[in-house]
């Protein structure tokens, strides 16, 4: 992350905007590759963080500009680490050393030259392991280019750091992405005030609970920590309302602002299982459709069901979601299962793997004051079988047409 | 059925549509969970509103009970003064700030108000040092293990003491934990981070201790609402001679050698020169980055970053400055010596020059906690420390205090008094030397942290 030194902004009425650099510009790239060239030889050579920095800070001064070449270091000290080397014991050393001058300052017979050789008699320095000297010991190396766009992201991070408010605007979210992002929300405690814009677009305001009673700073390092996750979706914008030197002012940010996010993007992916599952379903019955489209349910009080299915009776024109709890899933069933007693409309059954359950019993024993929830919920093994989902979409509709 | 609940340092109140008279105060709707939410600590008065309005209701807010096994393993004996205090914060509802001098005793106090509580306590210092201290207070009067939260430490139990760092960073999983709330050095409390501390947690009872406390501005305000008002105020000047230690304050000033003089004012031109020329006001608030920015974008800026940064070493640590602490460490030789400065390099300086003990924040744990051990057992008779022991490290038999350098705070010059000040035995007076470097900017520095009515007595 950079520091408030390094954020390079401009402000314009109430907007700010921060000043991105152009990750392909060759006097930036040829910077970046200076200075992790120094980072990766000072690895190589064992040096201290101040031989360290006394390197960096010529490339740095030497920069047409001072101010990026230290943010692009400021980033590469990131992912350096330091420790000290084990040559001397200096706690050790300076106990005695200290206890020798001890003596001689409660006698009051004492020159400075004489105190000061106790130590220089031993030492060269009795501080030798301040963190100046510490010794760099690993680097996560980076490119160049990757280094920029990094700076990039950091910028906009930096201000951030100042923000009261997040409203992103999302606009044909994929599934699998939008669960990806409401999982990174979840991750640094944050809440999302969700609403449908059309019928495609999704707002979400990002805050922390605190955020309502108090328009505080407090959430702010973990909206910036969110930041990447967002950049990682599609299509999106985001307006951020700052307060920055007693100023109000509005960052926005979109897909077109060219950010590239350093965590992984996996959304994409879809499980060979899954593939699989899709062919054989319509192929070996025509009871149930499987839809194109598998949209998220709102289960209030924060609780967003992301089904892994989507399914259509063919006769009835009905549509029921599927949520599946592998084995890796354990900790949500009991909760789920709360909230459909608690929402029982839910149009929503749950396929839970044999793995999560130790026996039959203690499968019923889930649904002990949840009786008509039990028929909305079925075992699998590993990956449900078609007759065995088509058998339980039946069942559910048939409780759900009941229940109303 | 209405639920009262704890969530992520905020209060909760669910089954119910409407607020009913008097909660109206302490909640709003939060559309996000489409419940109601308020601070947590209003978690008292919206108890009590939902009492008067007789509304029934579960409360799963409160994750703490009456200390059942709590047991005393010294007897604590106040004096007239800590009792006057713990009186008067009762008086108050046990809510509310105490202010007492450096070395008055408000750690007794606070155990005073633990012992009277008898509920879980949590207790926020601002350093490492303050929460080492602080276990090994509670756990000489109380039989009772001391949670720690910060410094590497993360265990919370019914009696905890925690930086306000880690509070701020733990409030949302353990502000329903404590009923007892006691902010140390509570100055420090309403800054717009740490405020949050209080304000995430539910503990109904609260006790503020300082000895420099805002006595005007935003600050004041923000601590009556989250700690209650001041209830009980004793002047440093009231227990002097008595309860503290006496003392004198002799300011020295010290020449510059012929050399330093030239070279301060020769850096000090330069740098100033630079500044008039950039326009630079030190008044504003953004004065000092606007310095930093002129430094490197103008002509002749790095020249002037480093005169200012020499000039300001020079009146700092000049060898003149370094001399006069030798006659002085000669003069009191056999004394308990603490040595300020403004900062480490300064603080290194001295260490190296004379083999002594330095304590700032690179100092490790371990050592931290022995240099502080053999200083007060008087192994070390002199200590060294840029500002880690500004405030409440007990170090009583100290009688001598050398501030070196320092800001032109008055709470920062009040706090290093204060260390000089606890009464020990064989302690007669305590001294506190304040070196100025004569016809530099330190005059004027010394001259605006000496505003305080312990420097005017005598």
């Amino acid at each position: 992350m950079l520091r408030k030194e390094h954020l390079l902004y401009r402000i314009n009425g109430e907007n700010i905007k921060p000043r991105f650099i152009d990750p392909q510009s060759p006097f930036l790239l040829e910077c970046a590759s200076e200075l992790i060239g120094i980072c990766s030889a000072a690895l190589e050579s064992g040096m201290s963080r101040q031989e360290l920095e006394e390197i960096s800070s010529s490339i740095i001064r030497g920069s047409a500009d001072v101010k990026i070449a230290s943010g692009l270091n400021k980033l590469l000290l990131d992912r350096c680490e330091f420790a000290l080397s084990a040559e001397a014991d200096y706690p050790l050393l300076r106990k005695n050393c200290f206890l020798q001058a001890a003596k001689m300052l409660k006698r009051g017979t004492f020159t400075g030259e004489e105190l000061q050789k106790i130590s220089s008699a031993r030492t060269a320095d009795i501080y030798g392991d301040l963190p100046d000297f510490e010794k760099l010991v690993s680097f996560a190396p980076v490119t160049p280019t990757a280094l920029l766009d990094r700076y990039n992201l950091a910028q906009a991070q930096g201000l951030l750091i100042y923000a009261r408010k997040v409203v992103l605007k999302l606009s044909e979210p994929e599934q699998s992405e939008l669960r990806k992002f409401l999982k990174a929300v979840k991750f640094f405690r944050l809440l999302a005030h969700i609403r449908r814009e059309g019928k495609k677009g999704l707002t979400i305001e990002l805050s922390g609970p605190y955020s309502i009673i108090d328009s505080s700073t407090k959430y702010a390092l973990q909206l910036a920590n969110l930041l990447p996750a967002a950049v990682n979706l599609s299509r999106w914008e985001l307006v951020a309302e700052l307060k920055i030197k007693e100023r109000e002012a509005v960052m926005k940010l979109s897909h077109k602002s060219k950010l590239v996010s350093h965590y992984k993007q996996l959304s994409g992916y879809i499980p060979e299982e899954i593939r699989i599952f899709h062919r054989t379903f319509n192929d070996k019955q025509s009871d149930w459709q499987i839809t194109g489209e598998t949209p998220f349910i709102d289960g209030g009080s924060q609780e967003l069901i992301f089904p892994d299915l989507s399914f259509v009776s063919t006769s009835s024109g009905k549509v029921l979601h599927l949520e599946l709890f592998h084995r890796w899933h354990a900790g949500g069933i009991a909760r789920r299962i709360e909230l459909l007693k608690n929402n029982p409309q839910l149009p929503l059954t749950l396929g839970i793997d044999r793995a999560l359950v130790k026996s039959e019993e203690e499968f019923e024993k889930l649904f002990a004051d949840a009786p008509q929830i039990r028929k909305r919920c079925w075992l699998f093994r590993d990956f449900p079988g078609v007759t065995t989902c088509v058998n339980a979409l039946n069942r559910a509709e048939k409780e759900l047409t009941n229940s109303h | 059925m209405t639920t009262l609940e704890f969530q992520a340092g905020t209060l909760t109140l669910s089954g119910i549509n409407q607020l009913p008279p008097g909660l109206e105060k302490y909640f709003s709707f939060d559309p996000r969970c489409s419940f109601f939410r308020g601070r947590a600590c209003d978690y008292a008065p919206a108890v009590m509103a939902l009492l008067r309005n007789r509304i029934p209701f579960e409360d799963k807010a409160r994750d703490y009970e009456k200390l059942s096994t709590f047991a005393v393993r010294e007897k604590i004996t106040p004096r007239p003064h800590q009792k006057t205090a713990l009186d008067k914060w009762i008086a108050a509802d046990c809510r509310g700030v105490v202010s007492l001098p450096t070395g008055a005793g408000k750690t007794i106090l606070a155990m005073m108000a633990i012992e009277y509580l008898r509920r879980p306590a949590l207790i926020l210092v601002p350093t490492i040092d303050l929460l080492t201290q602080w276990c090994s207070v509670i756990e000489k009067f109380f039989d009772t293990p001391c949670g720690m939260l910060g410094g590497g430490s993360r265990e919370i139990l019914p009696v905890t003491v925690s930086t306000y760092d880690s509070a701020l960073l733990n409030m949302e999983f353990i502000g329903n934990k404590f009923a007892f709330l006691i902010a140390d050095e509570c100055h420090h409390l309403p800054s717009p981070e740490n405020r949050l501390c209080a304000a995430m947690c539910i503990a109904p009872f609260r006790l503020g201790l300082s000895a420099t406390l805002d006595t005007e501005g935003e600050y004041v305000s923000v601590m009556n609402d989250l700690m209650g008002e001041v209830c009980c105020n004793i002047a440093i000047t009231e227990l002097a001679g008595n309860i503290l230690s006496n003392y004198q304050v002799k300011r020295l000033e010290v020449e510059l050698s012929g050399e330093e003089a030239a070279a301060y004012h020769h850096h000090r031109g330069v740098y100033t020169g630079f500044v008039r020329q950039c326009g630079i006001d030190f008044s504003r608030p953004d004065g000092w980055a606007q310095f930093l920015i002129a430094c490197a974008r103008r002509p002749g800026g790095k020249e002037a970053l480093h005169s200012f940064m020499l000039q300001r070493h020079i009146a700092r640590a000049g060898k003149a400055k370094l001399d006069l602490i030798e006659k002085i460490l000669r003069r009191h030789a056999g004394e308990q010596t603490i040595i300020f400065t403004a900062d480490n390099d300064a603080a290194y300086t001295i260490g190296r020059r004379f083999t002594l003990p330095v304590l700032t924040h690179h100092t490790k744990a371990a050592e931290r906690k022995d240099f502080l051990d053999r200083f007060r057992s008087g192994d070390y008779p002199v200590l060294v420390t840029s500002k880690v022991l500004n405030e409440g490290v007990d170090v009583p038999q100290a009688s001598v205090g050398i501030i070196v350098s320092g800001s032109g705070s008055v709470r920062e010059h009040v706090q290093r008094l204060g260390r000089i000040l606890r009464n020990a035995p064989d302690k007669e007076q305590a001294v506190l030397y304040e070196l100025v470097s004569a016809n530099t900017s330190e005059v004027a520095i010394s001259e605006r942290r000496r505003e305080h009515s312990a420097y005017k007595r005598r």
